[in-house]
């Protein structure tokens, strides 16, 4: 979807929180997933309000990730219903970087500007603006992200994630790597550009799930959780 | 600035003393061949074939049979590789257009060259021949290559991707042209090589007037071994070249490796 052509016009060079206009409530309904004969998720419910923060926590191997890979449209859920997505606008900090190795970081943040921010220069001025709340700047923008270390590297994709269009944010893991110096400027810019969007976290650290102020979801093992 | 390092240095100095060693052995051997055999028409010796290559160099004649195969034969490697990719990247996107593909590729490959040259002879001018059977040569070498690299586009990427909503045109500057590009590499050392021989069969055959091909076929004729050494050597340095160009014009390319495969 393009962004709303009669939302009111403002220096797109700053780095605002790019929020879409399809904010709605997501509501997972009885979703069973499983991948071969493993059974993943079991008859999972759960509603998420527009502009909550919802973190998912538990052990490893329950779901987590898959119930963001469903939010993702990356998945399908075996059974059940998941209603809301449509048409919604999302972005994704993934466990994994995943950038474009023989990309500067720029040209990372670039790739996912909506069409509004997409041109030469406001496109650079407002990746780089990004970068820079996460304290990336200079010679660390213009290198190929190859070149950058995984902490760096880590913040690149924060950034990205941060600077795209979208009504829903997923977030797993999403400071893992990070240094103890970086991660609490990051922790506060991302709690920043996150304000009005839905978002999902998945963490292990209660720390991080008292910082953001979110909804706690235990998932564990077996069928029915309904949140 | 950048610097190099003695042990460097020492190491690349070695490996082009072994690369011209290597030449010196391989001409020595040569010569001693033509000196046993003692008949020019049969085995011409490097000294004869290199007064030759200085005798063609300074003429016009030279330079426009080499313009003449080189156009046709570049002409028909191009065709190859955007056929091939068009055709990887349909296949790739629809199981129908690949099931429909996949057997007229076999078929192109496993079928002699001859059968296309003579085929294309019946239904085509020579001047044409070396354009097409270096096309059908090349064909299933690039189809291949570009299919296989489209495959080994990294799926995490293009999920990154599809959730950002990436532009079609976005995606494959940053994910799908650099996963394809080691893959097109290889096919352009392979198919740079696969056209020369081909195109040139193809001229040898049809007798292309004003072609490398017409050349070759007259060393046959006039029993000049000499003439066809030098002009096998000069279809040897111009593969070279065009395999050297095109490999440094895919390095150039923004998300190449860098070196290529």
């Amino acid at each position: 979807m393009t962004p709303a052509s009669d939302s009111p016009r403002r220096d797109s060079t700053q780095p605002v929180s790019p929020r879409a206009t399809t904010a709605r409530q997501i509501t997972l309904q009885a979703v069973s997933k499983k991948y071969g004969a493993h059974v993943v998720l079991d008859g999972l419910g759960l509603v998420l309000e527009p502009g909550s923060v919802t973190a998912l926590t538990g052990p490893n191997g329950v779901g987590k990730t898959t119930v963001a890979r469903l939010l993702l449209g990356l998945e399908t859920p075996d059974a059940g219903t998941i209603s809301g997505l449509h048409g919604l606008q999302r972005s994704a900090v993934f466990q994994e970087d995943r950038l474009c190795a023989h990309l500067d970081a720029v040209a990372n943040v670039r790739l996912v500007l909506d069409r509004e921010r997409r041109s030469g220069s406001t496109a650079r001025a407002v990746a780089e603006s990004e970068l820079a709340l996460v304290g990336l700047e200079g010679d660390d923008v213009s290198k190929p992200v190859r070149d950058l270390s995984g902490g760096q590297r880590r913040r690149v994709a924060i950034a990205r994630a941060m600077a795209a269009r979208s009504d829903l944010v997923v977030l797993d893991e999403p400071f893992t790597g990070l240094d103890a110096e970086t991660k609490p400027a990051v922790m506060a810019y991302v709690r920043e550009r996150i304000a009005g969007r839905t978002a999902v976290l998945i963490t292990h650290d209660p720390a991080e799930v008292e910082f953001f102020a979110a909804r706690i979801v235990r998932l564990r093992q077996g069928p029915g959780l309904v949140v | 600035m950048t610097s190099t390092s003695p042990d460097k240095t020492g190491t690349v100095t070695r490996a082009v003393a072994r690369r011209i060693g290597a030449a010196v052995f391989w001409l020595a051997v040569w010569q001693a061949a033509a000196v046993a055999v003692h008949r020019d028409f049969l085995l011409a010796s490097p000294m004869q074939v290199a007064r030759t290559l200085l005798t063609l160099l300074p003429t016009g004649n030279f330079w426009g049979t080499v313009g003449w195969s080189l156009g046709r034969i570049a002409l028909g490697f191009t065709g190859a590789a955007v056929l091939g990719a068009a055709l990887a990247i349909s296949a790739a996107a629809w199981p129908v257009a690949r099931a429909l593909w996949e057997p007229a590729i076999a078929a192109i490959r496993s079928a002699p060259v001859v059968s296309f040259i003579i085929l294309l002879l019946l239904w085509t001018d020579s001047s044409h021949l070396p354009v097409f059977t270096s096309l059908l040569m090349v064909l299933p070498v690039m189809y291949a290559n570009v299919l296989q690299g489209i495959a080994q586009r990294d799926p995490q990427m293009l999920e990154a991707a599809h959730v950002f909503r990436m532009p079609v045109r976005r995606r494959l500057v940053a994910i799908d042209i650099p996963a394809a590009l080691p893959f097109l590499a290889a096919a352009c050392r392979v198919g740079v090589g696969l056209a020369w021989k081909s195109g040139v069969a193809a001229e040898v055959i049809g007798v292309a007037t004003g072609s490398i091909g017409e050349r070759l076929y007259e060393a046959k004729v006039f029993l000049s071994s000499t003439d066809l050494f030098a002009w096998t050597i000069v279809i040897v340095v111009l593969s070279v070249a065009c395999e050297r160009l095109l490999l440094r014009a895919l390095r150039s390319v923004p998300g190449a490796p860098v070196r290529a495969a």
